[in-house]
């Protein structure tokens, strides 16, 4: 697994802005003179939403229909009621929950201790010149080791424990956070800083009320790669060895070949990665009130 | 401009304090920026309440020497005084200087921005009460709890005005702090500076490369040419100014004969 490189900070924020606010720009493919300029505009949303929707249902569908048949075997594929029923019976004996609980919180875990530590690096080495002579080319050089290649020195290390399983996605997570902190931090607008210091802001009034809010929109950026990078990790973990936990719960089944408790499996890591995005999403919404992407259009005169 | 006075009833200085002007004392000011010296032995005197414009050639030093006195360069020679103290480091307190942008914070309110000019650890109701002073001085009464983002141009520049001018600094520094506005929003700023000088009493120090807006504002406006001031042109005309009127005119092309014949 490669790590990812430093995105344009704005461009996940503009993609989430847009998607409520296509109806309130017109200019682009905006509707020839002499037409009503903006259409209703609950109309055309709802009508995209009904049609978003249309594939999966189609597949699905298909896939029931393939099934109940018998041209698609239930080894391969079972049908869709068999993967609810058994996704059902897992969250009704509790296994579903236990195993969900065990996976959520290695995940947690090893983004707390891999994100704290790849913040606080980056914060460190973003505000520091000397911090970042000492320690940016090691961490640049390190970044290029996928954390993957690391499991045979981690299974050394700490055997198949928890420990192997929250160091791997501690290592996953470090590194997008550190380096969208500390590119965040340096990217904050010189002239900012020019006109804090010249209003007497130095030391820690000027990190806290300019440095780290204006490195906040690049840090969740960091934090968004670093979520889809620990489930990545989480999921490999897991299949490695464990005793418990999603990954444990889909290799077992593997090996009983109960296909339906496989699907399920990998359903529940695409919902939590789900989860965790739009989580991410909140957060930003939280943090960045102050972002032209979550305003009103903009008065441009009293 | 009725708006503003209607605004503020009460058009005393924004804090407690009295009016108070420093003086700027720059004795043979010298900087260079590696092999080009841009500022050759300046000297020059500002007594406190005045209001000097400086003028000249893009690239003839006047911002730096707005620089040097905000304490935002070091001199390579020479000396600067504020009220009588050298600068040494950022200004701090004693002088206020506006950007040619308004440089507000984006993540700060209007009155968030505005309480930045003012000392830290003041009650919130007090810090609140100044910043919405502060700000109906500058004709924004109603804005304070907005995002800079939803500003315009010169309503954010208004912003920057408030801030600079909030704790009643007694020196004002501007940086050409209008010259990124259109013409009618130039023309208010231009007014609302001069009544806020008028009544706060403060030393201002306006670099532009406007003749115009010089000879409007200040009691005397300085050329810089080759890093020395080559013009010393007392205004003398009766406040408030028109722009229409032809002793400006006058005095505008004496300044401009003399601007376009530097550097030659």
């Amino acid at each position: 697994m490669k790590s990812p490189t430093i995105p344009l900070p704005v461009r996940p924020l503009r993609i989430s802005a847009n998607r409520g606010r296509d109806s309130e720009h017109p200019t682009e493919g905006a509707p020839p003179a002499g037409t009503e300029r903006r259409p209703p505009r609950a109309a055309p949303r709802l009508a995209s939403g009904a049609t978003s929707w249309l594939v999966p249902i189609l597949l699905l569908l298909t896939w029931e229909v393939a099934s109940a048949t018998g041209i698609l075997p239930a080894r391969i594929l079972p049908a869709p009621g068999s993967v609810w029923r058994a996704a059902a019976d897992l969250a009704i004996s509790g296994d579903l929950w236990r195993h969900l609980a065990v996976s959520a919180a290695r995940a947690v875990t090893g983004l707390l201790i891999g994100g704290g530590l790849g913040f606080a690096f980056g914060i460190l080495t973003g505000a520091s010149r000397f911090a970042e002579g000492l320690l940016d080319g090691t961490v640049q050089m390190l970044r290029t080791i996928p954390n993957l290649a690391l499991i045979p020195l981690v299974i050394v290390w700490f055997g198949i424990g928890e420990e192997a399983k929250v160091f791997l996605i501690a290592v996953g997570v470090f590194f997008p956070l550190y380096l969208n902190t500390y590119h965040g931090v340096r990217s904050v607008d010189q002239s900012l800083i020019e006109m804090a210091r010249s209003y007497g802001l130095g030391g820690t009034a000027l990190f806290r009320q300019v440095l780290l809010p204006g490195a906040i929109p690049s840090i969740l950026v960091g934090l968004r790669f670093a979520l889809g990078s620990m489930w990545l990790t989480l999921i490999a973990a897991e299949a490695l060895a464990a005793e418990s936990g999603i990954g444990f719960m889909t290799t077992t089944a593997r090996e009983f070949m109960q296909t339906d408790v496989v699907l399920v499996g990998t359903i529940l890591y695409a919902l939590l990665g789900k989860l965790a995005d739009s989580l991410a999403k909140l957060l930003e919404r939280r943090l960045l009130p102050w972002h032209t992407a979550y305003q009103p259009t903009p008065t441009t005169r009293p | 401009m009725a708006y503003r006075l209607s605004a503020n009833p009460h058009h005393s200085s924004m804090t407690d304090q009295p009016p108070s002007a420093a003086s700027v004392t720059l004795q043979s000011l010298s900087k260079a920026f590696g092999d080009r010296q841009v500022l050759e032995e300046l000297s020059l005197g500002i007594e406190p309440g005045e209001f000097v414009a400086v003028v000249g050639k893009s690239g003839c030093g006047k911002s730096t020497l707005l620089r040097l006195v905000a304490g935002l360069e070091v001199p390579t020679g020479g000396t600067v005084q504020v009220d009588g103290k050298p600068v040494r480091g950022v200004v701090g307190n004693a002088a206020r200087l506006m950007f040619q942008d308004a440089r507000l914070l984006p993540w700060k309110r209007v009155h968030e921005n505005v309480a930045l000019g003012l000392p830290p650890g003041l009650p919130r109701a007090r810090l609140r009460q100044m910043t919405d002073n502060a700000l109906a001085q500058v004709g924004l009464p109603d804005r304070s709890g907005d995002w800079p983002a939803l500003l315009s141009g010169g309503q954010r520049q208004r912003v920057a005005l408030a801030r600079a001018l909030a704790a009643a600094p007694p020196l004002l520094l501007l940086d050409e702090p209008l010259g990124a506005l259109d013409a009618l929003t130039r023309a208010e700023m231009q007014d609302l500076l001069a009544d806020l000088w008028r009544e706060q009493g403060f030393t201002a120090l306006l670099v532009t490369h406007d003749v115009e807006e010089a000879l409007l504002l200040a009691d005397r406006v300085l050329l810089i040419d080759n890093g020395t001031v080559t013009l010393n042109l007392p205004v003398l005309l009766p406040r408030p100014r028109h722009r229409g009127s032809a002793e400006l005119a006058a005095l505008k092309e004496t300044l401009l004969t003399a601007l376009l014949g530097a550097g030659a």
